[in-house]
């Protein structure tokens, strides 16, 4: 396989050179595959925040109840979502959500998206194998393991279904736990070794390898310098091979730079979607659809990826 | 040892690691150097700085440091051995009042255990803070222990109260991200029977859900 420039800068650069070589990374033309869709790596895409929860950071509840997510499903498809990520537990500390009382706030959105939206991509967001399974039976096509590899039967059961797989470096925290004083010595090497070493055992656990992603999971195990820095780095993530998907939306490493709450960080998430999305990454996930979707589309077309929508200007 | 500082480990009280919201904690952090003037006016020649670390370990004078791993632009290279951030914390405040005198190092492992030779100073800046569980937005989660517990440590520092500080309960410290205990464990092992002649709690505060205090004592020679 031809080395990508994009590894040779980066190996120049002295960041995470022994891993950028290893032979299982997938080659940087392949397509994602999830569900029924394609996603083409010069593409970028749009994973929507559908929560089934009564207390997660930005809308505190706005979606909570199957009907009320339900519909933003149905929302946030209309406004241009190629996938749909749908979470029962807020990641912050809070009472206990056990599996079963996460599978009932999750179950029942999962089997009505599916129903509703045949084709819709859904994607659940969970670290636990046993929730995974029943939501890939009820047709969920990926499992967003947003804690990082906690439950080790997680990728064996997303094998079984054939689903896709989001790795996520959560700075190997408990989850539901707060970074309190984490150092890093290397956060990019660090965040991209380890996301790595996710993704080559998920396939050595039968995962298809042209369904998993990578995401660093910005604020989760970090502080905000250390989600700035992978920000800043989106390169060097992209340059392992695999698709990147980054996590952004409202996130306190957005409201530290702008010293706002979550109700004014669109902005700046906005300009982190782009930044990352020249740098390389595939995916974002995004409780602003419509927002992220015009960033993404005029990122591809100063890329060169995409024409113009209207070419009317001087050309009459 | 003839004086002892009391000062928080938070890596925030260090400007540059603050950034725009230094200015926040502006009073916290004048009470800390207020601690290390007088801990500076009480010490011969040298300050020893002791917190808490993953393992009982010491440095020597002429460590450097930074606070890179925080994600804090990167110095110039420098050769010189580096010290862990919570020792940095205290040497940074030696930087910020102009102490000139001699510095050593000490780290307190979590079992309170510790390099001996601390003793041979006169003044120890011991760097450390109470529960991190102090409310629901806290690091660690809220625990509704936490505030007594803390109120325990404040009594300890303000009063001079050795036995206070020597009985902490290891145990409910760790289950209540003290990162603090061990050293002052320590401390108060090491010190024995020694009588606190004065003792002052200039700051006990907790404004990000962690205890912070800072303190002074003068001990009898």
């Amino acid at each position: 396989m031809a080395v990508p420039s994009r590894v040779r800068r980066a190996a120049v650069a002295g960041q995470c050179v022994k891993r950028l070589y290893h032979a299982d990374v997938p080659s940087a033309t392949d397509p994602l595959r999830w569900g029924g869709r394609e996603f083409g790596r010069n593409g970028l895409a749009v994973m929507a925040i559908v929560n089934a929860t009564p207390d997660s950071f930005y809308d505190r509840g706005r979606t909570w109840g199957t009907a009320a997510a339900l519909d933003r499903v149905s929302e946030v498809l209309d406004e241009g979502a190629d996938v749909v990520d749908i979470g029962g537990i807020k990641a912050a500390p809070g009472g206990d959500v056990g599996a079963a009382e996460e599978l009932e706030r999750v179950l029942p959105v999962v089997e009505g998206a599916r129903a509703r939206h045949p084709d819709v991509v859904i994607s659940v967001d969970t670290w636990r194998a046993e929730v995974a399974d029943v939501v890939c039976r009820a047709g969920a096509d990926v499992i967003n393991d947003a804690w990082g590899g906690v439950d080790k039967a997680l990728t064996e059961t997303v094998a079984r279904h054939g689903a896709g797989y989001v790795c996520t470096h959560a700075g190997r925290q408990t989850p539901r736990t707060r970074p309190h004083r984490v150092w890093y010595d290397d956060i990019v090497g660090e965040t991209t070794t380890y996301l790595v070493g996710l993704a080559e055992g998920a396939v050595a656990a039968g995962v298809r390898r042209d369904g998993i992603v990578i995401d660093p999971a910005h604020d989760f195990g970090k502080n905000s310098r250390h989600s700035l820095q992978l920000t800043r780095h989106t390169d060097v993530l992209v340059a392992t091979g695999w698709p990147v998907l980054m996590a952004m939306s409202r996130k306190d490493f957005v409201g530290e730079v702008l010293d706002l709450p979550p109700d004014d960080r669109l902005e700046g998430t906005l300009a982190a979607t782009a930044v990352a999305a020249w740098l390389g990454a595939l995916m974002f996930r995004t409780h602003d659809v419509t927002a992220t979707r015009r960033v993404l589309s005029t990122v591809a077309a100063i890329r060169g990826d995409a024409d113009l929508a209207v070419g009317r200007r001087g050309l009459a | 040892m003839t004086a002892v500082g009391f000062v928080p480990s938070a890596p925030l009280l260090v400007p540059d690691v603050a950034g725009g919201s230094a200015t926040l904690d502006a009073e916290l952090r004048e009470s800390c150097r207020e601690v290390v003037r007088r801990l500076a006016s009480a010490a011969d020649d040298a300050i020893t700085v002791v917190a808490p670390l993953s393992a009982a370990t010491t440095w020597t004078a002429g460590a450097t440091w930074g606070f890179e791993g925080f994600g804090v632009a990167r110095r110039p290279h420098d050769p010189r051995p580096r010290l862990p951030w919570p020792l940095a914390i205290g040497d940074w405040l030696l930087d910020d009042v102009g102490w000139s005198g001699e510095r050593r190092y000490v780290g307190v492992a979590a079992d309170g255990s510790a390099m001996n030779d601390v003793v041979r100073s006169r003044a120890v800046l011991a760097v450390g803070d109470g529960s991190a569980r102090r409310t629901e937005k806290a690091p660690g989660h809220f625990d509704d222990r936490a505030e007594a517990f803390d109120a325990t440590i404040a009594a300890a520092i303000a009063a001079g109260d050795l036995a206070g500080l020597r009985s902490l309960d290891a145990t409910l410290a760790a289950d209540l991200l003290c990162a603090g205990a061990p050293v002052w464990r320590w401390l108060a092992g090491t010190l024995a029977d020694r009588q606190v002649t004065e003792s002052d709690l200039l700051a006990d505060a907790a404004p990000y859900g962690v205890a912070y205090f800072a303190g002074f004592w003068r001990l009898s020679g």
